[in-house]
């Protein structure tokens, strides 16, 4: 398992600049099992191979479940850092008056969000395998 | 050499006659079926065709740059089919167009007059058709893109149903953090996978 499950990959840095690829691989290989990088970026492209010269119903459908799932990951991050106390809360008058939520509520939070996600994929998936042409492979759902 | 003179008008987007004329030089010389020779230089396009029949020569001095390459072969297509093509040339060249053509017929029987339209069209075809490198897009990338982003999207899918589940399960919160989450960092993480 990777060490942070949504966690991208670094920007690319001087030294990465000296290598023969970039540094692509190395920092490809940083990038969470279910980042933006390695998975939603994936998922967003596949779904634009869908459209030709004007944007198809099922690319737009499935770019739908697409930001879903960016923003439920870009959520359980949030959560995940104000849980490891790496982040405040926003909100309040200049930063005052706002509780941090505690470790349960996150808890439950985060769950919630899981399940939004994985209907999001499920559906994405439904959206991907739907007419899709015989010779190719088709996506599993959760 | 029977040479034919034929009058034409070349449509360009705003539907302006650019062109006017053309020499066709026929002759029943050559025994051997050599297909075509062809240069586009200079604005100029040259179909040369010899087969046992006869010698073609066929000119167009000048093809703007400006007009879509289709509507040119549109506009010879047009040239070479006699019916069509009064209908497409305004009154003032339409009577010069109706005696050339008649010329053209008095001189060419109608089958040596199609095959003739065949090879030309053919001609155009092929120095029009290579300039234009084929270029695959949307549904026609649909196997490339199967093949470079389904591990991807297979793996985040596995991943997501255990080790994200695992991780959530445990409330392992280092295990689910996100470092960048902005929309910057979708716009890195893009340039990241397609460098």
């Amino acid at each position: 398992m990777e060490k942070f499950a949504t966690q991208e990959p670094p920007k690319r840095s001087k030294e990465d600049k000296s290598k023969a690829d970039g540094g692509i691989a190395e920092r490809a290989a940083q990038a969470g099992g279910f980042s933006n990088a390695r998975v939603i970026t994936a998922a967003d492209l596949w779904a634009a191979s869908f459209s030709d010269n004007s944007i198809s119903t099922k690319t737009k459908q499935m770019k739908e479940q697409t930001a879903i799932l960016a923003e439920v990951v870009e959520k359980i991050n949030i959560s995940a850092k104000l849980a490891l106390g790496e982040e405040k809360p926003s909100g309040g008058f200049l930063g005052f008056g706002t509780k941090a939520p505690s470790q349960a509520q996150l808890a439950k939070e985060v769950r919630e969000l899981y399940i939004k996600g994985g209907n999001s994929w499920n559906q994405y998936v439904f959206l991907a395998n739907d007419d899709l042409p015989i010779q190719l492979k088709r996506l599993p759902y959760l | 050499m029977p040479s034919l003179k034929f009058h034409f008008n070349l449509y360009g987007r705003t539907n302006v006659a650019r062109r006017r004329e053309k020499t066709v030089d026929v002759s029943d010389t050559s025994t051997n079926l050599k297909l075509l020779q062809t240069s586009n230089t200079n604005n100029k396009l040259h179909v040369f065709h010899h087969n046992f029949l006869s010698s073609i020569h066929f000119s167009i001095s000048f093809i703007p740059e400006n007009i879509p390459k289709m509507k040119c072969l549109i506009g010879i297509t047009t040239l070479w089919s006699l019916s069509s093509s009064q209908a497409y040339a305004p009154n003032a060249a339409r009577s010069k167009a109706a005696k050339s053509l008649k010329a053209a017929e008095s001189k060419l029987s109608r089958q040596d007059f199609l095959y003739a339209a065949a090879v030309i069209t053919t001609a155009t075809s092929l120095v029009f058709s290579p300039l234009e490198a084929a270029q695959a897009r949307g549904r026609a990338t649909l196997e490339f893109a199967c093949d470079r982003y389904y591990p991807r999207l297979e793996a985040g899918g596995a991943f997501y149903a255990s080790d994200l589940k695992k991780a959530i399960e445990k409330n392992d919160w280092a295990a689910i953090k996100v470092r960048i989450p902005s929309s910057a960092s979708l716009q890195h993480s893009m340039l990241v996978y397609n460098e």
